[in-house]
């Protein structure tokens, strides 16, 4: 059903949707890995990045072949547009949990190093947008959507925390610099990946009304976010 | 088709029948009845053109037209009967209604031509002179063999049409009651006949939206009757079936919604028709809302969804392991796919059946690690024994002062090796006593116990000038072996020394929990346990800093065994503990006999 190239808007759906399973359980499995310095999970994730860009690869020339298919209804047009945008985004949070990963596998050095409790709850947090994102894109749920990106405040305010955490750690004790580092890299890639979840729930909401709602909700542009 | 009412088709062949009888009826009543009178009629004239012939002829002889027309004009007016005298040429000579000398020759009238033939004519015609229908009859005379004139006599027939006209009337009437009749009669047909269909109709469509025990009336045509009892027993039969597969339908989803696996079954699209409780709750799905869509919309899981498409696709048997990632844990599931058929073969789909094995990879990693520990624990003091043993046979056993020093290092890892060595073997003891009942367990007072094991640790304490304060009620009393509960708390009070600084207190109490329960409690004012260690702070050889525990002399075992203690006692342990503030280690135990029996059984269910 969902091998080779995709022959209808619902069989693309389903790729799409497969694409989407693979990202967050890579997501998932990075911050796995964070909780528990876990430097073989975090190579695993690593790895799995290449299945995600193959997919990703596959599923915008699948896009591209359904877009040179006239006669296209302008709903069909949209739709295959908006699978596009969550195809990129997807990718993208493939590549940022590669990220947090590699950030793991220096980490993990430091077996008994104690994470802020503040970054734990970003990752949480992250993981619960991207979920909601996915949920509200799987449901065509408008008003799910919306709630993500009302979300979005509360993972870049943590992320603000974050970074005047560390910049005080550091000056208490410069010795663990790389450690703090490693720790920010995380929280900044966490923060993206909430951005990204974000991206997708605004593409559901334009999937359903044709509005977009990208740069009228959002003061910050999600790609000049710190 | 367009569907007529039964009474329109009823009333209009009805009606059609009658009609045409009548129509035929009308017809041939009218036209015999009308040639009837005119036969009396054309008869009539007949006789009174003979009665007249004689006395028309005399005179016609004699050449008296005058006479002959004042005779015609008395005959005509005392028998109603226009009398006309022609000559052979066709000339009028008397009238017994208008004058001669204005009318017109007569010769071609059709009862003129028809006697010069035959001796008779008749004709039946409207007269222009007398502006009416007419029947004229008209006979030749002759004087000797010369025909000399025409004598005609003629009546109105109006008489006859009006006769006739009035029955075709009457039938007309008569024929328009009997189609009012008719239609009044089709109506009580087939009201008769559509009643019991109708309602008849109204049950079938009980039936169908599935009122499956209302009963049709019986109705009293035979058919119909016929019919209502089979539809009856039908309904009776679908009721049966339907209950028959209700229960089973029941019985399966009892079966499958109490099964441990998870089992899931999607169609040939991979659209999801059947799900049980357990694969829900593996796979945090809606059953209600999941029910007819595509997995990759319900599961957000590459591996379940492929494996579904491999089984789909390869049509054998599958078995693998995929994994769940949650947001604390990952969880193993083994699979095994089968395809679903019907009867006849043809592929319904694939089913699914999901085992959760996290807890026996669990296991056999705890195994598996054991194995890996034991031989790290057992290797590190062989490596320095062996070390120093090879540095005093390359020469340093001549040095005196080096010989010693090495020597009692060599002791010193002997003994560690010992320690872990018995500490391997009480652990094996106990859990092989506990799993064969072996271990004695018998009443004893709690304040004892706890003496004897800080009695024990007396010399630890005052090397690091603790206080071992104890408070325990003399009536604290537990079914314990005592020997081995004194190593669990002497165990506990060893590390709470340990992990505490020089000159602080260590409090070991007991009391009574509940009915059933007492507690033994050790605290301490030391380091602290970071809370991501207590899960795994019982396993053997968990240790939160190995170089740190391993310099202090500990075996890595000490809490395993304080575990495994409590285990053969059938209590419980817990730890509370927050950094640089203290610990608190707390053994929950069984009073009685009998507690410690029910309480297992808990454990079980749990």
């Amino acid at each position: 059903m969902t091998t080779g190239p995709a022959r209808s808007i619902d069989h693309l759906r389903r790729k799409l949707l497969m694409l989407s399973a693979l990202v967050e359980e890579s997501a998932r499995r990075s911050v796995l890995a964070m909780r528990g310095k876990d430097k073989l999970a975090a190579g695993a994730v690593v790895r799995s990045d290449a299945e995600i860009d193959t997919l990703e690869i596959a599923i915008e020339e699948d896009c591209v072949a359904l877009l040179a298919q006239p006669p296209l209804r302008l709903e069909d047009t949209r739709v295959i547009v908006a699978f596009l945008k969550i195809n990129t985004d997807l990718e993208r949070i493939g590549d940022l949990a590669g990220n947090i990963a590699r950030h793991v596998e220096d980490l993990s050095v430091h077996e008994q190093a104690l994470l802020p409790a503040d970054l734990l709850r970003m990752a949480d947090a992250a993981l619960a947008m991207l979920r909601r994102a996915l949920d509200s894109f799987v449901e065509a749920d408008v008003s799910m959507a919306r709630a993500v990106c009302a979300g979005d405040d509360e993972v870049d305010a943590l992320n603000r925390e974050m970074y005047q955490l560390v910049q005080q750690r550091i000056m208490e004790n410069p010795a663990m610099t790389g450690r703090l580092l490693n720790v920010l890299g995380i929280a900044r890639h966490l923060e993206r990946i909430a951005d990204c979840a974000t991206n997708i729930a605004e593409v559901v909401v334009y999937i359903d009304s044709g509005s977009i709602i990208r740069h009228g909700r959002n003061p910050l542009p999600p790609e000049s976010a710190p | 088709m367009r569907k007529r009412r039964l009474f329109w088709q009823l009333y209009t062949s009805n009606f059609l029948v009658i009609f045409l009888a009548l129509f035929a009826f009308t017809f041939l009543t009218t036209s015999s009845f009308q040639s009837i009178l005119l036969d009396q009629v054309s008869n009539d004239l007949r006789s009174r053109v003979e009665l007249l012939r004689p006395e028309v002829v005399r005179h016609l002889r004699a050449g008296t037209y005058v006479e002959l027309n004042t005779e015609s004009r008395r005959y005509g007016r005392t028998s109603h009967t226009r009398i006309t005298v022609l000559l052979a040429n066709g000339d009028v000579v008397a009238d017994s209604e208008r004058d001669p000398a204005t009318m017109e020759n007569h010769a071609r009238r059709p009862e003129v031509i028809l006697a010069e033939r035959g001796g008779y004519g008749t004709s039946t015609r409207y007269s222009s002179t007398l502006r009416r229908s007419m029947m004229y009859a008209a006979v030749p005379l002759y004087d000797g063999n010369t025909l000399i004139g025409f004598l005609r006599t003629a009546v109105p027939v109006h008489r006859v049409e009006e006769a006739v006209q009035r029955l075709q009337w009457q039938i007309v009437l008569g024929g328009l009651v009997i189609a009012l009749i008719a239609g009044l009669v089709s109506l009580a047909i087939s009201r008769r006949l559509t009643h019991p269909i109708e309602t008849m109709k109204l049950g079938a469509r009980r039936f169908a939206e599935g009122e499956l025990d209302f009963r049709l009336e019986i109705p009293e045509s035979e058919e119909l009757n016929d019919l209502a009892a089979v539809m009856n027993t039908m309904a009776a039969q679908l009721q049966d079936r339907i209950g028959t597969i209700v229960q089973q339908n029941s019985e399966q989803d009892a079966v499958l919604s109490s099964m441990v696996e998870g089992v899931l079954a999607f169609d040939t699209e991979e659209r999801l028709i059947n799900i049980n409780h357990s694969a829900a709750v593996m796979l945090n799905i809606v059953p209600e809302k999941a029910l007819g869509r595509a997995i990759q919309e319900i599961v957000r899981n590459v591996g379940l969804q492929r494996f579904v498409a491999d089984t789909l696709s390869r049509g054998v048997p599958l078995e693998e392991f995929i994994s769940i990632v949650e947001d604390n844990q990952e969880r193993h599931v083994q699979l095994h796919g089968t395809l679903l058929r019907d009867h006849t073969g043809n592929i319904l789909g694939v089913l699914v059946v999901l085992n959760d094995v996290t807890e026996l990879r669990k296991l056999e990693n705890v195994r598996r690690d054991f194995v890996a520990n034991v031989s790290h624990e057992l290797k590190t003091p062989i490596t320095s024994i062996k070390g120093f043993v090879e540095t005093l046979l390359d020469g340093a056993i001549h040095d005196r002062a080096d010989a010693m020093r090495f020597l009692t290092i060599i002791s010193k890892q002997a003994d560690r090796l010992n320690a872990i060595i018995e500490d391997l073997l009480s652990l094996s003891r106990i859990e092989q006593g506990a799993d064969r009942h072996e271990i004695e367990l018998e009443e004893r007072a709690m304040a004892e116990i706890l003496a004897s094991a800080a009695q024990t640790c007396q010399v630890e304490a005052e090397a690091k000038r603790a206080t071992l304060l104890i408070d325990c009620p003399e009536e604290i009393s537990a079914v314990v072996n005592a020997q081995l509960l004194e190593q669990a708390v002497v165990n506990l009070i060893n590390n709470a020394l340990k992990y505490s600084d020089e000159g602080k207190c260590v409090w070991i109490s007991a009391a009574a929990h509940s009915e059933d329960e007492i507690t033994v409690c050790v605290r301490d004012e030391g380091y602290g346990i970071e809370a991501e260690h207590l899960p795994r702070l019982f396993e053997r050889f968990y240790r939160i800093d190995k170089a740190r525990s391993r310099k202090m002399g500990g075996t890595g075992l000490g809490l395993a065994i304080v575990k495994h203690i409590v285990q053969a006692h059938r209590g419980r342990i817990e730890v509370k503990s927050s950094p640089g503030v203290g610990s608190v280690f707390t053994m929950y135990l069984p009073r009685t006999m009998d507690a410690a029996g029910t309480h297992a059984l808990d454990e079980v269910a749990a």
